[in-house]
């Protein structure tokens, strides 16, 4: 099973990171010449399923916002990551969930990651908000740290828990004919960023 | 052996041969044919195929501009035609296609006229981290041995049906391509559902995964370790790629990107602000504006500028997707030369990289080079990093096409500014270039009157051309000015010119009538020149000597 992830986050709220801190302990000793950084494969096991995660990392800057579609477009799951002491960034997220909602269509899974919590007495975004947006959305929060390699692994855990039972559902639903099709790019306009998201996981916020 | 059934039209003297001289090996019936002629005529059909086989494309109307030099497929194949033929032949053979090329041979023009490679295969360049070019050219040898015979006939056949197959897809597409340009509105590149290059495609595919079956069966290559599917995809591809080329092709649209590129060229790394050129900290926020940026080393960041360069000389659609491949890569290690430690580059300095790279390289036909591999390439090439990193130069492209200042940290003066001055720069460029051809035309038109107007003393072509030099000088461009003045005509002058070595200053009004003599006397020559290249039938010496009379 090949699942896709987007990365995404404003410039500066440590995505790259997050990416990279996960690559460096994947391939702790290995030479790293010739790897890109804004891109990973990873296998990961999902109770007997095991899932080939391809990772994208996206460029953040407000100038190439026009240009997500291209990237998030056939993705099953987004991570999107703000810097827990930037306000600024958080709004960013809000945007692109709604964005991901309109384009992607509700099938696809967020996680929403608060970055740099090693810098807690710089927070700026208040706790209660960020967590009854990400339940409103239907989205799981993580509290994480690329400098201090925090939540990083939960993060990628649940989120591709998520994908591969979604994909799982829909493959049976295939097989027992309650789907016409379950090709990933299907298209469903959601204009509500309110709308909940009926998938299992999620809950688990810490 | 003559009641073999007729093949197919096109490509067809090849393939008659080809088969032909495959029903001569199975030959049972008593008909009579030497075995010295039997001989050679397996040696031409080998020879053939391996000359088709090596050649990178065989559209039959391909169009090339190195057809002028003698292939090195066509050459060898009279170098062993050379080992059947009479001695007298043999001696006399290299010096007749020296002069007058390699079809000079009688026998054996079908097959020389035909499977001339557009491209000698040699300079085909191969490229070598997915598609292993040694498994290729052991694939090709594998091909070219003559139990191979009837997979390469199968090969032949189909190439040659494809083509057929596809002339009305192509009249369409050039359909849609005149009635985008009529059209008001806006084509979006995601948009446009090329339907052509979709059909061309099925086609290719589904021969591939009738024959692969055939192949990977054949006593030949049952045994080998080779990735027969991927082998067989690229050699398709690159016979069939001028055909396929054209169905994705948009020149227009790739002259306007180009130029649009060409005015952007003025945008570099610190209107991007890429984060990891910036020395210092990267988290923080502080160090962006108090650094100066610092490019990557210029020899370092010219490596990914080439290879991306290069992509229009790739002629299988894996191929191209190979070389954007590389040039990521390559901006990767440049970015990652100038990042403290083990760092590496993220997406936020990848993608503006990548963009400067497309806009700084400026391939040639990129958008057309891109849309091919879109069409063309399989999907299972574009799971993983190769999908990425096509992803990234395609959003660049968009990004270049709607590039506004505001993406950009540049005031908007500034970037008008920049756009100004390499338009006119571009316009510059276009002027001198303009220059150079003319010039280009007049040597080529001295030269041209030189060498077939040696025996007509009366005017001399090149003294005709100098006279037109000097007349064009005193309103054009003081360089050819100069040039003309420098250089006096080294023919004698059999006439009278009495402006020739005139200057614009010391011309005076007076000199009108007499000027205006000569030149009609100048026009006239010409045109009876003009009438002697073209139409000598015409060209009669009363014609000559009574307009001669001026």
């Amino acid at each position: 099973m090949r699942l896709k992830v987007v990365l995404l986050g404003e410039g500066r709220v440590g995505k790259t990171s997050i990416l990279f801190r996960y690559i460096r302990n994947e391939f702790q000793e290995k030479q790293q010449s010739t790897l890109q950084a804004s891109y990973m494969d990873k296998k990961i096991k999902v109770g007997t399923t095991t899932a080939q995660l391809s990772v994208w990392d996206t460029a953040g800057q407000e100038r190439f916002h026009a240009l997500g579609p291209i990237y998030y477009r056939d993705a099953d799951g987004a991570l999107l990551v703000y810097d827990i002491t930037d306000s600024e960034s958080f709004t960013k997220v809000r945007k692109w969930v709604k964005e991901l909602r309109k384009i992607v269509g509700g099938d696809i899974n967020i996680v929403i990651a608060g970055n740099k919590i090693d810098l807690e007495r710089n927070r700026q975004v208040e706790e209660k908000e960020v967590l009854e947006y990400a339940k409103s959305v239907g989205a799981t929060h993580f509290y994480t740290s690329a400098k201090q390699n925090l939540g990083l692994e939960e993060c990628f855990t649940d989120l591709a828990t998520k994908m591969v039972q979604q994909n799982l559902t829909k493959l049976q639903g295939l097989a027992g004919g309650f789907q016409p099709k379950g090709g990933k790019s299907k298209l469903v306009v959601v204009d509500d960023t309110g709308e909940g998201k009926k998938s299992s996981g999620g809950g688990g916020c810490c | 052996m003559s009641s073999s059934s007729l093949p197919p039209p096109a490509p067809v003297a090849v393939e008659r041969s080809t088969s032909s001289i495959g029903s001569i090996g199975s030959l049972t019936s008593p008909n009579p044919i030497s075995s010295s002629r039997k001989s050679e005529l397996l040696m031409e059909a080998r020879s053939a195929r391996q000359t088709w086989l090596t050649s990178t494309s065989s559209s039959p109307n391909s169009t090339s501009n190195d057809d002028a030099t003698p292939s090195v497929g066509a050459v060898s194949i009279l170098s062993q035609s050379n080992l059947t033929t009479s001695n007298f032949q043999i001696s006399l053979q290299p010096l007749l296609s020296n002069l007058y090329g390699p079809t000079s041979t009688p026998h054996l023009n079908s097959l020389t006229l035909r499977t001339i490679p557009s491209s000698s295969p040699l300079l085909t360049p191969t490229y070598g981290t997915t598609t292993n070019s040694t498994d290729y050219n052991t694939f090709i040898n594998l091909l070219s041995t003559s139990s191979s015979s009837d997979l390469v006939s199968s090969l032949q056949n189909f190439v040659s049906q494809f083509h057929l197959q596809t002339t009305s897809l192509l009249q369409n597409r050039s359909t849609i391509l005149e009635s985008k340009r009529i059209a008001p509105f806006k084509f979006e590149a995601q948009d446009e559902e090329n339907e052509e290059s979709k059909s061309a495609n099925s086609i290719i595919k589904g021969y591939i995964n009738t024959f692969l079956p055939q192949l990977s069966s054949s006593l030949t290559f049952q045994n080998t370790e080779l990735n027969l599917k991927k082998l067989l995809t690229m050699f398709i591809r690159r016979k069939v790629f001028q055909r396929t080329w054209e169905l994705t092709e948009d020149k227009e649209d790739d002259i306007e990107f180009e130029k649009r590129l060409g005015e952007l060229a003025f945008i570099s790394f610190e209107h991007f602000d890429i984060t990891c050129l910036q020395s210092g900290e990267r988290d923080s926020i502080d160090s962006i504006s108090s650094t100066s940026s610092k490019e990557p080393q210029s020899d370092l960041w010219s490596i990914p500028l080439n290879t991306l360069k290069s992509i229009g000389s790739f002629k299988s659609p894996s191929e191209k997707l190979d070389c954007v491949i590389k040039t990521s890569k390559e901006i990767t290690a440049a970015l990652s030369s100038v990042l403290e430690g083990d760092e590496l580059p993220g997406a936020d300095d990848f993608l503006p990289a990548f963009i400067l790279c497309i806009l700084k390289s400026n391939p040639k036909q990129f958008k057309s080079n891109l849309n091919y591999i879109q069409s063309y390439i399989d999907d299972s090439s574009l799971i993983s990093e190769a999908g990425y990193v096509l992803t990234h130069v395609i959003s660049g492209v968009h990004f270049l096409s709607d590039l506004e200042e505001t993406s950009l940290s540049i005031s908007k003066e500034e970037f008008r500014e920049g756009v100004e001055k390499k338009r006119k720069e571009i316009e510059l460029k276009a002027n001198q270039k303009k220059v150079e051809e003319r010039k280009e035309r007049r040597r080529k038109l001295r030269s041209y009157g030189e060498e077939e107007r040696r025996e007509v003393k009366e005017v001399s072509a090149k003294e005709v051309r100098q006279a037109r030099l000097n007349g064009d000088m005193s309103k054009l461009d003081n360089l050819n000015y100069v040039e003309a003045e420098q250089v006096p005509p080294r023919v004698e002058v059999k006439k009278k010119y009495s402006y020739l070595m005139h200057t614009p200053k010391t011309l005076g009004v007076n000199d009108v009538e007499g000027l205006l003599r000569e030149y009609k006397d100048l026009v006239y020559t010409c045109e009876r020149l003009f009438y002697f290249f073209f139409f000598p039938f015409f060209f009669s010496p009363t014609f000559f000597t009574s307009s001669s009379t001026f």
